[in-house]
């Protein structure tokens, strides 16, 4: 009964984080890094990956990368916390110095997964993150780098 | 200095060109720098808005912090980071902009406060349980303090950049005066190009161009003395100058037509005058008359020479004869007109004065320095001459001269004409053989004195003359002889009678004699007086006659007394000589009276 509870549990677990995208989230979630799989994003390391997020590396090949955020978020926190080593907070207030200072635009958030997903397929330079269980749409999409965030 | 039509035209065209490039330049050059101005202005408005829409950004930045103590939505960190973007692409656009140090200290001044101010705003969405949060509001104090000194810097960028704003709408203001300036001297300029074209266009073609047109409409209608007189050195002028040319050809040609015309038209005059009379006197007169209306001479004159041919004398003169002249008679040789008359040359002198042949000829008045003397010639032979004069030297042109040789023989052919006249009429009335009046002419003169007897009521008589054995005396001295008789008979019997009196061959070797206003008696005593004559005359060969002598036998009739009618009178007288015949020969006889031996 046990178990059938918290696999009742666990699936109405599920069945929310699939309803309302990791709001509630619990355990463990694997997020993905995804780039265009016909530019120049696929062969990237994770330092490059940092670099790009934080405005030092903005073209490779003459194609102008472009990142892409999800809203604040814990998936926000996590991809920051795993790749760029740092907080939101820390985050922002690099960009606000970094971007007064050198005119230089932030990485846009966006409000939705599938808006990542989209652009990433679209644009030849573009890398983004999203939930694995988000990715819908894998065609002409890469993922180079995956990380386990722990949800609360 | 001579300068074509074309080179003026073109000149003023190159001048218009110029100038119009000129204004086409100034007038690129002015809309570059309106154009830039624009520009500027445009920037200037651009920066202020810039100014406007960081000051908002930056409001905004508050609102969305002190959201987020209200609610504590953490989407508030999203907002917060659009605005961050707005922020930073505004300032990277305020860098952008060109401006004065003063804008870009300003403006790298406005990023650091700009970054603080964020940073701060960070601080308060990162607080922990935001809603109604101390810590958060007090942050919030600190920020609005901090906005304050931002806002104040937004502030001075705008009026940085409103300051710039009229700056540069002064600079408009300046450049419009400067356009209008610009625009009315240009016009200014253009106007008065146009006008002084216009000018020099009117002074140097039009209005030579009018006066041309005059001058040749004048010249047309006739004033062939206009001269047109235009200095325009170009081709007009070549015009005017042919139309002179042309308009003197023209005057001349017309001036010479105007004197031949006056000429012909004297011609015509003498010719008429010529031909309207026989008697020499009137004719010459009549022709020097002529001339002297119809050409301007001084003085002409006709001389004729003599029947002899051994003189030379004056017929007729104009009024303004010299008094020398008149009475004067030149030998044939003698002077320049008798030289003339010997060569039948027609002569023009030029100047009397210095002519040789004018000092032998004397009585010439050396007044006159022109003169042309033509010979009046008939087959060769010279009867006279016409003389004109003039003071004036050299005043006979070639035309005058040929003209008065025409005149000349025109009178020749009117004296011609006038001595044929007179030859012929003489012929007509005249016995060929004694030279006196012909019986045709008796019987006319008989008819006129009836008439005029019966009219007056005086009275005439007639005898009847036959010479006495003239058939014996042409027989025995021949025929020549019995004419040589006669012809000396009629001039015995002129000799004797009266100038009034006409005495006529009636036929062989009888005459005729008329006795105006004579009685019988007067005229039996003129018939006595006649018979002695004759009687008393000595004839060649008179001694072989019967008796010795030439004798006449003579019939006297006498109007009315005997006759009242020619055939009758000439009858009564022919009985009468027939009476004396038979009485004897050498008497005369009347109707009854019988006288003589």
């Amino acid at each position: 009964m046990r178990t059938a509870g918290n696999k009742l549990i666990m699936a109405t677990v599920f069945l929310l984080l699939f309803l309302f995208d990791g709001l509630l989230l619990a355990g463990e979630e694997k997020i993905v890094v995804i780039v265009n799989d016909s530019g120049p994003l696929t062969e990237i390391s994770e330092v490059q990956i940092k670099d790009i997020y934080l405005g030092h590396l903005q073209f490779i090949k003459n194609l102008r990368i472009v990142p892409l955020h999800y809203r604040e978020s814990g998936i926000k926190e996590a991809f920051l916390s795993r790749f760029l080593d740092t907080t939101s907070k820390e985050y922002r207030r690099y960009w606000i110095s970094k971007s007064f200072q050198d005119g230089i635009i932030p990485p846009p958030s966006l409000d939705d997964f599938r808006q990542i997903n989209a652009n990433v397929k679209l644009l030849p330079g573009a890398i983004g993150y999203l939930p694995e269980a988000a990715l819908k749409d894998t065609e002409g999409v890469k993922i180079i780098g995956s990380a386990i965030i722990k949800t609360p | 200095m001579r300068i074509g039509i074309t080179k003026k035209v073109m000149g003023l065209f190159t001048i218009g060109a110029v100038l119009f490039f000129m204004t086409a330049a100034s007038s690129f050059f002015i809309m570059n720098r309106l154009y830039g101005m624009i520009q500027e202005t445009d920037s200037a408005l651009k920066k202020a808005e810039l100014a406007d829409n960081l000051r908002n950004e930056v409001n905004r930045l508050f609102i969305i912090v002190t959201g987020f103590l209200v609610t504590g939505d953490e989407a508030a960190r999203d907002r917060f980071d659009l605005t961050i973007n707005e922020i930073t692409a505004l300032l990277a656009e305020i860098r952008s902009q060109e401006g004065s140090e003063r804008w870009h200290e300003t403006a790298d001044h406005m990023g650091k406060d700009a970054a603080l101010y964020a940073e701060k705003a960070l601080e308060i969405l990162y607080v922990e349980h935001p809603v109604g949060n101390e810590k958060g509001i007090g942050l919030i104090k600190e920020l609005d303090l901090l906005g304050q000194d931002i806002l104040k810097e937004a502030e001075g960028f705008y009026e940085i950049a409103r300051k710039e704003v009229e700056q540069k709408q002064s600079n408009a203001m300046s450049l419009k005066g400067f356009l209008t300036a610009f625009a009315l001297s240009a016009s200014g300029i253009l106007f008065l190009s146009m006008l002084v074209s216009y000018l020099y266009l009117r002074k140097s073609i039009i209005n030579p161009l009018r006066e041309l047109h005059r001058g040749a409409e004048i010249i047309a209608n006739g004033g062939l003395s206009h001269r047109l007189n235009i200095s325009t050195g170009d081709e007009i002028e070549d015009l005017a100058h042919e139309f002179n040319v042309m308009a003197e050809s023209l005057q001349n040609a017309r001036a010479d037509l105007d004197k031949k015309m006056l000429n012909l038209y004297a011609l015509y005059n003498i010719s008429k005058v010529l031909s309207s009379g026989f008697e020499t006197g009137d004719v010459l007169k009549n022709a020097i008359q002529s001339l002297d209306s119809s050409l301007n001479i001084d003085f002409a004159m006709i001389m004729l020479v003599d029947h002899d041919a051994r003189e030379l004398s004056m017929s007729a003169h104009t009024a303004s004869a010299g008094k020398e002249f008149v009475n004067r008679k030149y030998r044939m040789g003698e002077g320049i007109f008798g030289l003339a008359v010997i060569d039948g040359k027609a002569r023009i002198l030029d100047s009397l004065a210095l002519r040789n042949e004018f000092k032998d000829t004397p009585g010439l008045n050396l007044d006159f320095s022109s003169a042309l003397i033509i010979p009046l010639s008939v087959q060769g032979r010279t009867i006279g001459l016409l003389n004109v004069f003039r003071r004036a030297p050299g005043s006979f042109s070639n035309d005058e001269f040929n003209l008065l040789v025409t005149v000349s023989e025109h009178i020749t052919l009117a004296l011609e004409n006038e001595r044929l006249y007179s030859e012929t009429r003489m012929l007509a009335t005249t016995d060929g053989l004694t030279g006196l009046c012909n019986h045709r002419f008796f019987r006319i003169r008989l008819d006129e004195e009836i008439e005029r007897g019966r009219r007056y009521g005086h009275p005439f008589s007639l005898i009847m003359i036959d010479v006495d054995y003239f058939k014996n005396y042409n027989d025995s001295n021949g025929h020549l002889a019995g004419d040589s008789v006669l012809r000396e008979i009629g001039s015995l019997l002129k000799l004797k009678l009266r100038f009034s009196d006409l005495v006529a061959r009636y036929g062989g070797e009888e005459f005729v004699v008329i006795l105006s206003e004579t009685d019988k008696q007067s005229a039996l005593s003129m018939a006595e007086r006649l018979r002695a004559a004759v009687q008393d005359h000595q004839f060649p060969f008179g001694e072989r006659q019967p008796g010795g002598r030439l004798t006449i036998s003579l019939g006297v009739a006498s109007f009315p007394l005997d006759a009242t009618y020619s055939d009758e009178l000439v009858k009564e007288a022919d009985s009468a000589l027939y009476l004396a015949k038979s009485a004897g020969k050498n008497r005369v006889c009347g109707s009854e009276i019988i006288t003589g031996d």
